[in-house]
């Protein structure tokens, strides 16, 4: 023992060799993770303060409302994402795919352009009003966040559970067949039990999602922790509520949620050896004709709906203005993929290359703050900027720079993968033929990621670009983006001035979403 | 005596505290190929990653040339270590053309458009300079492999079982081409490798190695014929072994006398090669045929002899033997080991 430690200490260690690595993924990852553990010390450290907040009985309520929320679009979310889920990958459902693909599409609507939209059709003056005579009831309170964040978020679960599904192997079913189930019992006792991970994994997304959710519950006037936090935010001097609400409601409650996702996860198995996918349930006659009038009628209402109404009342609106709101989107977008990709690429490595606790401890440290609330983790950099960074108070680089930090993961995880590709050997090729790490690594492993870095980029763009709480707490004055635009444009029950922008915003986030697909139909 | 080129001290390296190389020493004589032989698992691969600068063992120094590039205190990078290295897959840079895949090493050198056409020619590739590596075979992409880790002119080339992913045919193909090349350059190379037959056939020195250590090490023909001990012949090819008794210069055995050398005295462990046995079609033979395998160059024939013990011998593609013959067995040569 003594020897072979004597025996280190003598050898140079080659410690000291990765320090360019960690300053790259710390000079992204700090800037955000400082301001969070700020927040939460100076919070948790005052307990008066917190007290007084939490006793006045309101929060109470508060978190009725959130959970009630978050159970109501998980059961939605769930049953409509499993069954859409089954039709499309486990039958022989005609045009599954397509069908499959449209219904997966409100996830690139996102939920406070669908709540607008909702809003400016029903009521008595309202759109379908003067499309079919009668007016709807306004879907405002929890009615309407329930709709709205259901269809924004049962394309998660589909999306988890089609996974799940096309990963099935037909040998456990085959095997369960032959030893003499029937077909039901093999669904319930080998199907399902293989699914469960993969759903519980998507239903914990869609509950997170719930609670997180600033735009569509604002709009609605349905009072959960988010719209709490910036209620009392906006226009006060004193912030103490909205901190304590942010920190110890809506961050509290969003990590048991976490907590809970990253331990189904782990349980969800790889799938090994030779694959051979499951045989298609076949429909009856009666399902066949069916069943293509439910999920038309989803897509009906998660798509279709919204997004005439927003054309029928494209001219109404004004367009003053408009062309500063894209350019804010765009420049924002651009600014955080940017970052994001040139963030990536040393935690990538970090984490392919030089496996350790502390770079795998650095990576998971990316997907919390990813999962965290927008609006907690925004609050955070408004409290921390406006105490000790004056000068980036409410600045365009410190937005760019949160909005990359929050999306970093969705750049590291294709960077990862590209970099997993690639055999170290040629690296080490590189260097037995002179050339520094940090030669090879912009000679040979950045030119190999190239394609991973572009998905991963691609990817924060199109999340930036819907990005709404943390442009809402951390823009500068007069800087102005389309979520911003239409979110206030609603807040103010002008939906036609919201109209526009929201038909532009779809429309610019159709362009990367449309890229993606082609790229991974490509492979 | 040589000039050793690299020169391996008492190296020790663990991965997660499983021993990898336990002592390893070697010296390699420069201008020369050295194979290091070893079954699965031996540490060959690790001890010419340390060569290489791309693993830190925990103990020993390398030398190459004159300086200590890995001991204590002392660590350079492999990048200025100057060695080349082929690895088992070619590990050519996809993004990048023949030329400047071989001009990778060399991208300061203002002379290196005419070094990779030499090069290129000197590997049978004259104009593939815009070829793409996909574009190449396996066995083109390997030479073009050889050819990057030459283009800067190394002390040393490392090659670690560059062969492995090839099928036998392009494989023998390879090695004599690989073996040309590395004599025509004068290179000093060491070659990992765990097929007998191609470390023999490659080298003027083999190592063998066992259990994280070099255990013998000398020209093909001396460990073939010479092994250390009975596992180092047991490794480098087929072989039958038995007891027996020596003195005086001569071996007892149940097979009959043989002559050995005269320090040998006591009871010794006795190795007879295949090739060391002959056969003769007899009818009352002291043996009879049990198992007979072709292999076109040669056969291989086992024969139960009157005692019951079996042996095998190694002959030319004819006569014809058959299961049942009865032959007369002459043995030629035997090796002796003190026990």
């Amino acid at each position: 023992m003594t020897q072979s430690a004597s025996i280190a200490r003598g050898f140079h260690r080659p410690r000291a060799t990765h320090w360019y690595l960690w300053a790259g993924a710390l000079a992204i990852v700090g800037p955000l993770l400082i301001p969070l553990l700020y927040l939460l010390l100076r919070t948790l450290g005052d307990g008066s303060a917190a007290w007084n907040v939490l006793s006045s009985g309101r929060p109470l309520r508060l978190v009725a409302n959130t959970l009630g929320l978050a159970a109501a679009v998980t059961l939605t979310s769930v049953t409509l994402g499993v069954a859409v889920a089954w039709l499309t990958m486990g039958t022989d459902l005609r045009h599954r795919r397509l069908w499959g693909g449209v219904l997966a599409l409100p996830l690139v609507v996102p939920s406070y352009v669908t709540a607008s939209a909702y809003l400016a059709a029903a009521g008595p003056g309202g759109v379908f009003a003067n499309w079919l005579g009668v007016s709807l009831p306004s879907p405002s309170g929890f009615a309407g966040a329930w709709l709205v964040v259901s269809i924004a978020t049962y394309p998660l679960v589909q999306l988890a559970a089609s996974a799940a599904i096309g990963g099935l192997d037909r040998g456990r079913e085959e095997a369960a067949r032959l030893l003499g189930a029937s077909s039901a019992r093999v669904f319930r006792t080998v199907t399902l039990p293989q699914l469960r991970p993969a759903i519980t994994s998507g239903a914990l997304l869609a509950a997170l999602y719930a609670i997180s959710d600033f735009g569509a519950v604002s709009l609605m006037r349905y009072d959960t922790f988010t719209r709490a936090v910036y209620a009392n935010y906006q226009g006060r001097v004193d912030r103490t509520a909205a901190v304590v609400l942010a920190v110890v409601g809506l961050l509290g409650m969003a990590l048991i949620f976490i907590w809970a996702e990253v331990r189904a996860r782990g349980k969800a198995e790889a799938a090994t050896g030779t694959h051979r996918p499951l045989t298609r349930n076949q429909l009856t006659p009666r399902q066949r004709s069916w069943v293509p009038v439910g999920l038309g009628g989803l897509a009906v209402v998660a798509l279709l709906a919204p997004i005439l109404v927003l054309i029928s009342q494209f001219g109404e609106g004004s367009l003053t203005g408009l062309s500063a709101a894209v350019r804010g989107s765009l420049g924002l977008a651009a600014a955080a993929a940017v970052l994001a990709s040139l963030g990536a690429i040393p935690i990538a490595v970090l984490v392919a290359r030089h496996r350790s606790r502390a770079s795998l401890g650095l990576e998971r440290t990316t997907y919390a703050i990813h999962s965290l609330p927008h609006l907690t983790v925004g609050l955070a950099m408004v409290h921390f900027s406006a105490n000790f960074l004056p000068l980036l108070y409410q600045s365009f680089g410190l937005l760019a720079l949160t909005c990359a930090a929050i999306f970093l993961p969705l750049a590291i995880a294709p960077a990862r993968a590209a970099l997993e590709m690639i055999d170290p050997r040629l690296e080490e090729a590189s260097r037995t033929l002179g050339k520094r790490p940090l030669v090879t690594l912009a000679r040979v492993t950045v030119p190999m990621m190239r394609a991973g870095l572009a998905s991963g980029g691609l990817l924060v763009f199109l999340a930036a670009l819907k990005e709404l709480p943390v442009t809402l707490l951390l823009r500068p004055t007069e800087f102005e983006t389309l979520p911003v635009r239409i979110w206030s444009a609603s807040n103010d029950l002008f939906y036609a001035k919201a109209a526009a922008p929201a038909l532009l915003l779809v429309g610019l986030a159709a362009i990367p979403a449309l890229l993606l697909t082609v790229r991974s139909l490509d492979d | 005596m040589t000039e050793v080129a690299i020169r391996c001290r008492e190296i020790t390296k663990r991965f997660a505290g499983v021993p990898a190389l336990t002592g390893f020493s070697l010296d390699v004589p420069a201008g020369s190929i050295l194979s290091l032989l070893g079954p699965s698992g031996c540490g060959k691969t690790t001890a010419l990653r340390v060569i290489a600068g791309l693993e830190h063992p925990e103990a020993g120094t390398v030398e190459i040339g004159e300086e200590t590039v890995t001991g204590p205190d002392r660590f350079v990078a492999p990048e200025r270590r100057k060695v080349g290295m082929m690895f088992q897959e070619p590990a050519l840079f996809p993004h990048l053309d023949v030329e400047r895949n071989i001009a990778y090493g060399i991208s300061q050198d203002p002379d290196r458009t005419k070094r990779v056409a030499e090069l290129l020619s000197l590997i049978g590739l004259s104009g593939y300079q815009r070829r793409r590596p996909r574009d190449l075979s396996g066995g083109e992409a390997q030479r073009v492999a050889l050819a990057r880790a030459l283009a800067p002119r190394p002390h040393a080339i490392l090659l670690d079982e560059p062969f492995a992913g090839l099928d036998t045919p392009l494989r023998e193909r390879m090695r004599r081409e690989v073996r040309a090349i590395l004599v025509e350059t004068r290179a000093t190379a060491v070659f990992v490798t765990h097929d007998q037959e191609e470390a023999l056939a490659m080298s003027e020195q083999v190592a063998v190695m066992r259990e994280g250590r070099v255990v013998q090490v000398g020209h093909p023909d001396q460990v073939y014929l010479h092994p250390l001990d009975t596992w180092v012949a047991r490794f480098l090819g087929e072989a039958h072994f038995l007891a027996g008794e020596a003195g005086a210069g001569m071996v007892r055995t149940a097979l009959g006398v043989f002559p050995t050398t005269p320090d040998l005295n006591g009871p010794v462990e006795v190795m007879i090669r295949p090739e060391m046995v002959k056969l003769r079609h007899a009818t009352e033979g002291g043996g009879r045929v049990i198992d007979h395998e072709f292999f076109g160059h040669d056969q291989l024939i086992t024969v139960e002899m009157g005692n019951g013990r079996r042996l095998a011998a190694r002959t030319g593609n004819r006569p014809n033997y058959a299961v049942g013959d009865r032959v007369e067995v002459e043995i030629a040569d035997v090796v002796a080991f003190r026990t």
